[in-house]
């Protein structure tokens, strides 16, 4: 009996001894998001509560480190999702959960994971809690360095539906080659060209079993793309052409024909200047690992919006949503600061920011082919116009205590298409924004916004006006109001009143707010959900180690 | 060739090896691309029919390829496939009065109960005897032809007869539904009818259309209401709560009173026999109320 207790104890010393060694050269990480609602109804403005009256949703992040192996997990819990978030999520779970290990050029992960290919135009796996947007994958990734300059990716697995799996298996391989970086393995000049070149390529493929009793399927659908990356000095250019064969499904009316997409974005960019001009073109290419998923169901690939992302209150009223089936875009953005003691410049330097995109539909040809779809004539724009914007921005900082900015905004915003309703107004807005900080002391600060959305179309015209008080580094009350005003129905000409304060310490954040929150759609890259209005009092904490 | 260009020649051509590899992973279907045959579309008396339950709204340009869908999955399956049209939600809204087209409201109160049921996000959508499929109850059109195969060929678990007796000048409908059990089962069981309209013309948005709006639209196998009377009519009436043997049977008579905006030749009644806890549908029948 005293052996075993010996050995028992020596067993334990040992492994003490070990786990406490272990844990001397780790490092846990972790991080917790909880948002919470409790709703008020609010028919004037169309908020209903829901039975449960509270819904809560949060997630714990945390991550175990020690020198190459890395493992973690992602808990979730919707009890429930918060009205506007997919209700498919209400529940409690473990939902990410994996283990890497990266040493010497090999980084091998098991479980999810989130990987891009290139621009992700035809994959791209990645997670957004403000969307309610997961596509992880789960199984198996490899990245190989074999040597410097050159990349191998390879992701084999299923996209996260909710608490399950969907039904198709993705797998690709992604190769990069910066050919500077590469060459200059065996020339050391080669890091300092001017001339700087990256060029890769990608290849996904989704498996789904055909089990329709109609038609023949593609059980293994394919795509490619090909990317080239070019620096020279100041200029840059980003290129990708994506191209994906035959893959029927509910997004495109299950039609045969394959799919392509083309994204540029070149530059110039120096100290005090920057230029860009983009170009995109979608045909098809809705690509899912389940043939019949819809809305924002496993995506493999992303098609980035062209449009500027709006943060102001008035100006996300009319954002732009990635049209997958079809769409051909451009955007000019041109940023220019001229310098302090200049004659536009001032004491302080005055910065411009100017903008446009236009995104219209591809040109087809008439005749339709019931299997294939219309014909599209590629880089040709359609007559149909989704969406116009030109966002001109100054910003001016007067005196050390005191900056503004002004900005004026127009949209073009196909409702119809966008929102998919039918019948609706085509939209014509102008937005006028002027935003003030002041700075009171060295930890008050007071920043107003006021704003102006004037439309002949959709609800017509809002206003809105917004104070912040800040008193540094802790506390963040804001109030705001929109007012719909313009409204032709008496009746919904509503002010959407809102108050909210934040505490933060730490690396810790706590908000409580409360107000009536309008309806509306939420974009973020291009891919978008619907909002409903709400009423009532909001909570938020985050944290983070 | 000095060393370090066949290593890089090495590196090109393990890049290439792979991606040759990865392209093999795909298929081209070339015509025909409608599979032969089919299933075996006969109507003998006790098989296992499958309804279809087809969300859908007259201003949901997609809804017409969900509508195509269920035909040709009717001319695969025959009677064995009962498809039911719920206009609902956002798309089944009608335009103001007064407005030129898509004023007509398609929409019940059955339907509108069933949609907020189902948590319909997007239409199309439907479910395929309220039962999973790949994890799934709702079910976007492209997957309702494997779901249903996965269930029609089961076997008949209870078999429904619908026995009518209507009045044209009265317009009153007498139904009788008899249930037999083909199988021995233990839970809450209760049997629901609603009462449909096929070949309904009206506007349709249509995306694949030439125009998109179609004024003579076709509405097949519309919802229009329930045989049963509130607060019966969405989820019908209990016939057994406990065990029930093979050879049970049970009888349901129900009256209405049917519209005289309905084509009474055009009118059936869809009956079906559930399980109350998992809402799983075992049995349905149709039948037109005149001959």
């Amino acid at each position: 009996m005293r052996i075993k207790f010996s050995l028992l104890y020596f067993l334990i010393l040992i492994s003490s001894a070990s786990f406490a060694q272990v844990l001397q050269n780790s490092q846990i990480n972790g991080s917790f998001q909880i948002d919470g609602q409790y709703y008020q109804t609010d028919s004037a403005i169309g908020a209903y509560a829901p039975a449960q009256d509270i819904d809560l949703m949060g997630f714990g992040n945390l991550t175990f480190t020690n020198g190459p192996f890395t493992a973690g997990v992602r808990y979730e819990s919707y009890n429930n999702a918060i009205v506007g978030y997919d209700q498919r999520y209400n529940g409690s779970e473990i939902v990410h959960r994996y283990a890497q290990y990266n040493n010497d050029g090999l980084d091998i992960t098991i479980g999810n994971f989130y990987e891009q290919f290139g621009n992700g135009l035809i994959f791209r796996s990645y997670q957004d809690w403000s969307l309610g947007y997961d596509n992880a994958m789960d199984g198996i990734r490899v990245v190989f360095e074999p040597t410097k300059g050159i990349r191998l990716k390879g992701a084999y697995g299923k996209q996260r539906f909710f608490y399950e799996n969907g039904p198709g298996i993705v797998r690709g391989i992604d190769g990069e080659i910066s050919i500077n970086d590469f060459l200059s393995n065996y020339k050391e000049s080669w890091s300092s060209k001017k001339l700087k070149t990256v060029l890769g390529a990608s290849v996904v493929s989704k498996y789904q079993k055909d089990n329709d009793p109609l038609r023949k399927l593609p059980e293994n659908v394919l795509a490619y793309a090909l990317r080239a990356n070019i620096n020279y000095n100041d200029f840059f250019l980003l290129s990708e052409y994506a191209y994906k064969y035959n893959d029927p499904s509910t997004g495109n009316g299950l039609i045969y024909k394959p799919g392509n997409a083309l994204y540029l974005v070149s530059g110039y960019s120096k100290k005090g200047i920057g230029l860009t001009v983009s170009g995109k073109w979608i045909d098809n290419m809705n690509f899912r690992s389940d043939r019949a998923a819809v809305l924002n169901d496993l995506s493999i690939n992303f098609l980035p919006a062209l449009p500027k992302e709006q943060t102001y209150r008035l100006a996300t009223l009319y954002p732009y949503g990635t049209q997958s089936n079809g769409e051909f875009s451009g955007k000019a953005e041109l940023y220019y600061r001229f310098q302090p003691k200049t004659k536009l410049g001032g004491k302080y330097g005055t910065q411009i920011n100017l903008s446009s995109s236009m995104v219209q539909s591809i040109d087809t040809d008439s005749a339709t082919s019931k299997e294939f779809g219309p014909k599209s004539n590629f880089l040709t724009p359609g007559d149909e116009r989704y969406f116009r914007d030109v966002n001109f921005e100054i910003e001016k900082k007067i005196s050390p205590n005191f900056k503004g900015s002004a900005q004026y905004i127009y949209t073009e915003y196909n409702k119809n298409v966008i929102e998919g309703k039918v019948g609706a107004d085509y939209v014509y807005a102008h937005i006028n924004i002027i935003e003030f900080y002041y700075k009171i002391n060295t930890t008050h600060n007071i920043r107003t916004e006021l704003q102006h959305l004037f439309t002949d179309q959709d609800k017509k015209n809002w206003v809105m006006a917004l104070i912040e008080y800040s008193i540094a580094p802790h506390w963040f009350i804001t109030a705001y109001d929109e007012y719909n005003y313009g409204n032709e129905k008496s009746k919904e000409r509503i002010h959407y009143l809102n108050g909210n304060i934040v505490y933060a310490f730490g690396s810790n954040r706590i908000s409580i707010g409360y107000g009536k929150l309008r309806a509306g759609l939420l974009c973020v890259g291009g891919v978008c959900r619907v909002v409903p209005a709400s009423s009532g009092l909001t909570f938020s904490i985050t944290s983070s180690f | 060739m000095n060393r370090n260009s066949t290593l890089f020649y090495s590196y090109l051509l393990q890049i290439c090896f792979v991606f040759v590899l990865s392209f093999s992973a795909c298929d081209i279907i070339k015509e025909p691309y409608l599979e032969e045959g089919g299933g075996n579309g006969t109507n003998d008396s006790v098989l296992r029919k499958v309804i279809i339950e087809d969300f859908t709204g007259h201003l949901c340009a997609n809804c017409p390829d969900a509508h195509r869908e269920s035909d040709a999955l009717k001319n695969i399956f025959g009677k064995q496939l009962i498809v039911l049209s719920i206009h609902s939600g956002d798309f089944a809204i009608p335009l103001p009065a007064g407005a030129p087209k898509y004023t007509y409201d398609f929409r019940t109160p059955e339907g509108n109960e069933l949609n907020n049921y189902f948590q319909l996000m997007s239409w199309p959508n439907g479910v395929v005897n309220r039962t999973s499929y790949g994890g799934s109850l709702l079910l976007n059109y492209p997957s309702w032809g494997a779901a249903v195969g996965d269930l029609i060929n089961l076997p008949a678990e209870a078999q429904i007869e619908l026995d009518h007796s209507y009045d044209s000048t009265t317009r009153t409908l007498n139904t009788t539904i008899s249930v037999e059990m083909l199988e021995d089962m233990n839970g809450i069981l209760k049997v629901c009818a609603f009462i449909v309209e096929d070949s309904i013309i009206n506007w349709q948005l249509d995306d694949k259309a030439t125009p998109k709006d179609v004024q003579f639209y076709v509405h097949k196998h519309v919802l229009r209401g329930s045989l049963f009377a509130p607060p019966h009519n969405t989820w019908g009436k209990e016939i057994a709560n406990g065990p029930v043997s093979s050879g049970d049977t049970f009888t349901l008579q129900e009256s209405k009173n049917i519209s005289a905006n309905y084509n009474e030749n055009q009118v059936s009644v869809i009956a079906y026999i559930y399980n109350d806890v998992t809402k799983e549908i075992i049995q349905a029948e149709e039948a037109k109320i005149l001959p």
